[in-house]
């Protein structure tokens, strides 16, 4: 079997997997009473065992066979885990994730499972000395055959026949243990559950204490893959003999007797004698369940390529242009008719959009869901107490913004516990909670999404970021002591200034602040921080729901078309209705709530002006408000951006362009880089150096 | 194909009085001159945008770039040419033909100084200069900075 086109699948659900089980071993840490999420764990280690096991890779499916057997352990016991159980487990998901990385990498799984193998094996044999672990190995098949048999139980007898041409007998040994476990306890079974992994042979044997009709039995043998053929008989005390039990050795050329378990360690049988093995098969039996009922999940939901999706999205993107250009096209044309069926394509296309923008929606858990584990191991090495608080995991963003999103948070998230979060003597002192408090919260604003860092540790010092800034050439020494935590943030954000030691593995990773706006600027989103002494620190990351059709106001400018998206304009006004005052040189807007620097159109994007500029955009950008005077407000447009040549769109502050209905470029203004320190103090330039001089604005201010 | 010499084809162009030739590997289609949105370049000779097929590509002004003086007329197209990962489309007066040129047919430029110029074929009383579609966007820093 070429299993290569699976390779994609298999990468993602390995992933996926081993996320699921990192959350839930964390979680399960915390409330070691939860049997639900240990059975979720049991399960997904399974699945991720058999499907790697299909796939090949012999290592990791030999490495979570060993962590089934550790959580096998689990439950049978309440005691919960020991911090070095879970730091064991944790260290094996991540030699599996680096192994998957490989994988992906270049096609093989760099894993040896042996240490770690050993250091759960050690676990097992701690706990094996426990009251409520299992009885020793003692029997082989026939005395457990004898035993049941003993206790008036009806036995059934079942021998299965693979497929010659089957892959992974040892997989498929195990489903059909599942299988067979559905129908009652497996009292026995051929290969033994401790040794299936190293199974190659072709027959599979067990003996279930069933009430199931034989033929029904047959039947679920048989639905699992490649098995060939199955017979099933009833085990009477009469013709079942001790010595039918070797029979199976002669037809299993490599299924060992299950006493040569004992050769591999005690300690290894210890975890799984008879009774553990029907634990696991009544386990699996649960696990096959719920496979039951993810399978039928599955029936509903299919996994898609990104790349259709982004096709898909592509695609729409030029029916929204085609569209717009036929509404353009029959305006004026007195046919109703026309109108009518223009008014349904409108219709459907916009509902069709609506749908395509729903499918590329996937909710920010995903991205979530590495950060119990994150927090869990940072606060350990810092020795910090913290709790997590995720909040809004379901919010749905678009596909590409939350793959994107996924590194700056992360920062965010190692900052706080690195520089904010305080270690607990500090925090008690401080008269606060020993724990720190640290939560991720995503929630909808409008066309954007929010996701907020906040923390409830120490703040930013100005003082402390100051002195970093002056070490680093940032920053003037005089200047520190007036700096104030505006400012500090402002200098977190520098290129060149990391507060992160560079000899700390946490935050220190040669990745500033800065790195994290550049990233979420390009996703056409902002980031904004504030911090409280002695309260905490909050990150602020602001997205639109989607990156590819933004709702904008499309503007003119010195004959040219641009495009403000929406999301970011305040409000428009008349410049006339206003007092227009000057600041150091500078031109500002005198509003009821504040003075914002007004910014020519014409200017900011390096265009001969005309005319007069009586209207004014108030847009929203970075941490500030800005006034943007512009010849003509157009409309509201649905915009497909495109992303525009780096060479055409140098120095400026646009982010994209979009083809109009006319066959027009609008550009797509970028907000932030309008409102940023640079281009105000550039573009808002002393009005002797601007093309054209004010005077009618003095005027206003005259009258006001 | 395979005979001893390499045949090229080139797409062959004018622009004022001189012929130009891209490689018509390089050339994606050939359009009719309209005007580009304009942008505001630091660099001369990027006149703008258009949009083709959704995609927007830039568009350079070729005979700017090589010291040609040349009006838009009737005949003006825009070239569509590919390197790699990039398009853009270059202005030009009109284009003349597609041609094939032995490699042998090709000299040196005398005093190469232009980094824009693969060569010189002499075909007849015909000078053509086979243009570098990797420099069209190329040297675009030293550009800025001059």
């Amino acid at each position: 079997m070429d299993t290569s086109e699976y390779m994609p699948m298999f990468l993602a659900e390995a992933r996926e997997h081993l996320q699921e089980l990192n959350l839930a071993v964390v979680q399960l840490e915390n409330d070691p009473a939860d049997r639900p999420t240990l059975d979720q764990i049991f399960r997904i280690a399974h699945s991720l065992k058999g499907m790697s096991a299909t796939m090949g890779f012999t290592a990791i499916a030999e490495l979570t066979h060993e962590m089934e057997e550790v959580f096998e352990l689990l439950r049978q016991r309440t005691s919960g885990l020991s911090q070095d159980a879970v730091d064991t487990v944790l260290a094996c998901l991540d030699a599996l994730s680096e192994a998957v990385e490989s994988i992906e990498a270049g096609g093989t799984e760099k894993l040896d499972p042996a240490p770690l193998i050993e250091r759960l094996r050690q676990l097992v044999r701690s706990s094996a000395a426990e009251p409520a672990v299992t009885s020793s190995p003692e029997g082989s098949e026939a005395t457990a055959v004898r035993a049941a048999l003993d206790t008036g139980a009806r036995v059934l007898h079942v021998v299965a026949v693979l497929d010659d041409e089957v892959q992974m007998p040892a997989v498929r040994a195990h489903m059909l243990f599942a299988a067979l476990a559905d129908h009652g306890e497996l009292v026995s079974n051929i290969p033994a559950t401790e040794l299936i992994e190293s199974f190659h042979g072709r027959q599979v044997e067990a003996w279930v204490a069933s009430t199931s009709d034989e033929n029904e039995v047959a039947r679920s043998a048989t639905r699992v893959s490649d098995v060939a053929d199955v017979t099933v008989a009833e085990v009477t005390v009469d013709s079942y003999s001790p010595a039918a039990a070797p029979a199976a050795d002669r037809n299993g050329a490599a299924t060992r007797d299950p006493d040569s378990g004992d050769h591999d360690g005690a300690g290894d049988a210890g975890g799984t004698g008879t009774q553990a093995g029907a634990g696991a098969g009544s386990a699996q039996a649960a696990g096959g369940a719920s496979a039951a009922a993810a399978s039928s999940h599955n029936a509903r939901t299919v996994r898609v390529d990104a790349e259709r999706l982004d096709a898909l999205m592509h695609l729409m993107g030029e029916l929204v242009i085609h569209r717009t250009a036929v509404e353009a096209l029959t305006v004026g044309i007195g046919k109703p008719e026309l109108h009518h069926a223009v008014e349904n394509l409108t219709r459907s296309s916009q509902a069709l959009q609506s749908m395509v923008m729903q499918v590329r929606m996937i909710p920010v858990d995903v991205v979530f869901l590495r950060f119990p584990r994150l927090v869990r191991d940072l606060s350990t090495k810092l020795g910090k107490d913290v709790e997590l608080e995720l909040l809004g995991r379901d919010t749905e963003l678009d596909r590409t913004v939350v793959d994107a999103l996924g590194d700056p948070l992360v920062h965010l998230v190692r900052n706080s516990l690195d520089h904010g979060l305080e270690p607990p003597e500090e925090r008690e002192n401080a008269g606060k909670p020993a724990t720190g408090k640290l939560t991720i919260a995503a929630r909808h604003a409008g066309g954007s999404v929010v996701i907020e860092v906040r923390d409830d540790g120490r703040g930013i010092d100005p003082q402390l970021v100051g002195r970093k800034a002056a070490e680093k050439g940032l920053l003037d020494a005089e200047a520190v002591a007036g700096l104030d935590t505006r400012g500090a943030i402002e200098l977190l954000f520098t290129a060149g200034f990391s507060t992160a030691e560079t000899t700390s593995d946490i935050s220190g990773r040669g990745v500033g602040m800065d790195v994290v706006r550049t990233k979420i600027r390009e996703l056409g989103g902002e980031v904004v921080m504030e911090s409280t002494r002695g309260a905490g620190t909050a990150a602020q990351i602001r997205l639109p729901l989607t990156l590819a059709i933004v709702s904008a106001l499309q503007i003119d400018v010195a004959g040219a078309p641009f495009a403000i998206p929406i999301d970011r304009i305040e409000r428009t006004i008349r410049l006339a209705e206003h007092s227009v005052s000057s600041v150091a040189g500078r031109r500002v807007l005198v509003l009821e709530d504040g003075v914002l620097p007004l910014l020519e159109g014409a200017t900011v994007f390096g265009r001969e002006p005309t005319g007069n500029h009586d209207l004014v955009v108030i847009v929203r950008g970075g941490d500030r408000r800005i006034g943007l005077a512009v010849d003509e407000l157009v409309g509201q447009r649905e915009l497909v951006t495109r992303p525009l040549p780096s060479i055409v769109s140098d120095g400026q502050p646009v982010s994209g362009g979009a083809v109009l209905a006319d066959g027009q470029i609008a550009l797509i203004v970028d907000c932030d880089a309008l409102a940023s320190d640079k281009n105000v103090a550039s573009a808002g330039g002393h009005p002797d150096r601007r093309p054209e001089s004010p005077p009618s604005v003095e005027t206003h201010l005259a009258a006001a | 194909m395979s005979e001893e010499t390499h045949a090229r084809q080139l797409v062959v162009f004018t622009l004022g009085s001189e012929q130009y030739a891209l490689p018509i590997e390089h050339v994606h289609e050939i359009i009719r001159y309209y005007e580009p949105r304009s942008v505001a370049s630091q660099i001369e000779w990027v006149r703008g945008v258009i949009s083709l097929r959704g995609k927007i590509v830039p568009v350079y002004d070729l005979a700017a770039r090589l010291h040609q003086s040349s009006e838009p007329s009737d005949q003006t197209k825009i070239v569509i040419v590919e390197t790699g990962a990039e398009t853009a489309g270059v202005i030009v007066d009109d284009v003349e033909e597609v041609l094939t040129v032995e490699d042998a047919q090709f000299e040196d430029v005398p005093g190469a100084d232009s980094e824009l110029i693969d060569g010189i074929a002499k075909i007849g009383e015909r000078l053509i200069v086979l243009l570098k579609p990797s420099t069209i966007f190329a040297g675009l820093e030293l550009a800025i900075a001059a």
